[in-house]
């Protein structure tokens, strides 16, 4: 394991979140204060100490926060369980209309075809000038 | 007259298929055969309604696409419909043309937009339903709990690192403590002892030389260089110190009072070069801390730590010591040596006990010989022993016969048992005479004291101990 440094200590008493402030800023002038005379045996102890805390305090949140987890999910899962089954027969009439909305739009668009190909078959197959002109007329062609 | 048609895309021709591109089809949605044999969507796996709403915002969207790529390949099949007909005038068969292609493409366009216009009235229906306020609390209730969840599982993985993370930096820190510390401690002998005395092995062998010079010499002489081989060696003296204290601040070894006693003893018999009978303690230290309950990780760095406490200068630091001779085991300790004994003087004593006590008529009977160890507690010519703890402890429960006025005003004779919690033993060096003091818990654990006072049992007393030749010689 590579040796810490004074520096790396400080920082991370410096960004612990959980250990009281007043403990923090006594170890954090005690370890800025540092000559070359190494620490104490006393601010060892206390250095110590409060990285124990930090991660004895980190540990306790992350653990409430796993069964507070549990017991939300627990919630989550007893609404869901109460819902699903209208959801999820409400989700399938959805699709089946919106099925239908595609079937009617497949079944008008093939009756535009259809009356577009007779419409314009009737008026191609008629051939004569007479019936032309009436053609050109009743379309507006001059 | 023939009319020609573009193919078709095989995949219009048969009503309503998928049209979009394959991989953006929702993959949740499982096709699956019911008992009448018809295909069938499964929801399974939509448990709310925000699930729901995304799961038919896709469905939504590939419905509308694909009705929009529906209905252009129809408009493009209209504008590129191919007449040949018989008319002469190919400007009156594309105007004929024309005509009821803007016609086809308009009402083409017309249901596109009634398409959308059915799905925005579909889904304007489904808003409605959800809102109603039994599902709409429901919903939110659910949003709510989500957003909870993800800021617990957020808290879940970030605390869990933060103390993963300090825990490595404790380990790091305890780790880097010994290092630092045995640092400290070469670092402590190298300023003091080397930096200043690069000759010290030389100096030494002279000092060891005057020490035999002078260990005959007077008292003065011996006071001198006394305070010069303290000056000399504070910093190993308190290199001890500090390493005593570190191993007691053990929890492991906080309780163990054999070490705390004995530690400087230990240290030193192993910094002696002798072994056998001539050095009984000689590795007892190593062996208590092996017996310990320290982690082995933590005996480790004791050993790795002790090392630093037993090399070439620290022997001849003792060696040193040694030949300065500064105490001298005293086998009997006279009323004369015993008056002026220095107070935490460590002394060893065998007397005897006696389980039959008639304090009355300072009538003893049936002794024991039992050997303590204590120090003395106040010095002059009455001298007070405390028998040390652990001393007082392996006394077990004592028995004691004692004549004793009874609830009816009978005297008479009464057995009880004891344990002793302190023993104190005061001696008149003058006359002779020992009074015991003892502090004890009954059978039923209440504390009781007695006193037992002894004329001129100090003949009886064997008294030994390891006294300075300071004191020896004043």
């Amino acid at each position: 394991m590579a040796e810490l440094n004074i520096s790396e200590i400080r920082d991370a008493i410096a960004n612990a979140t959980h250990i009281p402030e007043d403990k923090k800023s006594d170890v954090l002038k005690k370890l800025d204060a540092l000559g070359d005379t190494g620490m104490t045996e006393e601010l060892f102890d206390a250095v110590e100490e409060l990285l124990e805390l930090e991660a004895k305090l980190a540990k306790e949140k992350a653990e409430s926060a796993k069964s507070e987890l549990v017991q939300v999910e627990k919630e989550i899962s007893e609404i869901e369980d109460e819902q699903a089954p209208v959801v999820q027969e409400k989700t399938r009439e959805y699709y089946e209309d919106l099925d239908k909305v595609a079937d009617e739009n497949k079944q008008n668009i093939s009756k535009i075809e259809a009356d577009f190909e007779k419409g314009l078959e009737g008026e191609l197959e008629k051939g004569s000038d007479s019936e032309a002109d009436d053609i050109r007329k009743k379309l507006g062609i001059s | 007259m023939h009319l020609y048609h573009f193919d078709k895309d095989p995949k219009f021709g048969r009503g309503l298929v998928w049209a979009g591109p394959e991989e953006s089809r929702a993959p949740d949605k499982v096709e699956v055969k019911s008992d009448q044999g018809k295909a069938t969507l499964e929801f399974k796996h939509l448990k709310n309604v925000d699930d729901a709403t995304d799961d038919i915002s896709r469905q939504e969207r590939d419905i509308l696409e694909g009705i929009d790529s529906f209905n252009n390949n129809a408009n493009d099949r209209v504008r590129n419909f191919v007449t040949v007909g018989k008319w002469k005038d190919l400007g009156l068969t594309k105007a004929v043309h024309e005509y009821h292609e803007d016609k086809a493409a308009g009402l083409i366009d017309k249901e596109t937009d009634y398409a959308a216009a059915k799905i925005t009235r579909l889904r304007k229906g489904w808003v409605r339903f959800w809102g109603a306020p039994e599902s709409a609390l429901a919903t939110g209730k659910l949003r709510e709990l989500n957003v909870t969840k993800e800021t617990l599982d957020t808290a879940i993985t970030e605390e869990s690192d933060r103390a993963k993370k300090y825990e490595a930096l404790l380990d790091q820190f305890r780790s880097s403590k010994t290092g630092l510390f045995s640092k400290r401690l070469g670092m402590l002998a190298r300023r003091k002892l080397l930096k200043k005395e690069p000759g010290k092995v030389k100096e030494m062998k002279k000092a060891k030389k005057k020490v035999t010079e002078i260990a005959g010499q007077t008292r003065d002489h011996l006071r001198a260089y006394d305070s010069r081989l303290k000056e000399k060696y504070r910093s190993y003296v308190q290199d001890e110190k500090k390493f005593k204290s570190y191993v007691m601040a053990f929890p492991a070894l906080a309780n163990n009072e054999e070490l705390a006693t004995h530690l400087d003893k230990y240290i030193a018999a192993d910094q002696r070069d002798e072994s056998g009978r001539r050095n009984p303690d000689k590795g007892k230290f190593l062996k208590k801390i092996k017996a310990s309950t320290l982690t082995n990780e933590e005996k480790e760095v004791m050993e790795e730590l002790y090392e630093k406490l037993l090399t070439k200068k620290d022997r001849k630091m003792r060696e040193l010591l040694d030949a300065r001779s500064l105490e001298e085991e005293v086998k009997d300790v006279k009323p004369d040596l015993l008056r002026k004994l220095n107070e935490g003087q460590s002394l060893s004593l065998t007397y005897n006990r006696y389980s039959y006590v008639d304090d009355a008529k300072g009538d003893y009977r049936n002794p024991s010989k039992v050997t303590q160890d204590a120090y003395v507690k106040k010095s002059g010519n009455e001298v007070v022993l405390r028998v040390r703890k652990a001393s007082v402890e392996s006394e077990g429960t004592i028995t004691r016969e004692a004549r004793e006025k009874h609830s009816s005003g009978a005297i008479g004779l009464a057995t009880h048992s004891y344990k002793p919690t302190e023993r104190t033993i005061t001696i008149n060096t003058t006359t002779g005479h020992i009074t015991h003091q003892v502090l004890a818990k009954d059978e039923k654990g209440n504390p009781v004291q007695f006193t037992e006072r002894r004329d001129k049992a100090l003949k009886d007393m064997k008294i030994s101990g390891k006294i300075s030749k300071r004191t020896l010689n004043s």
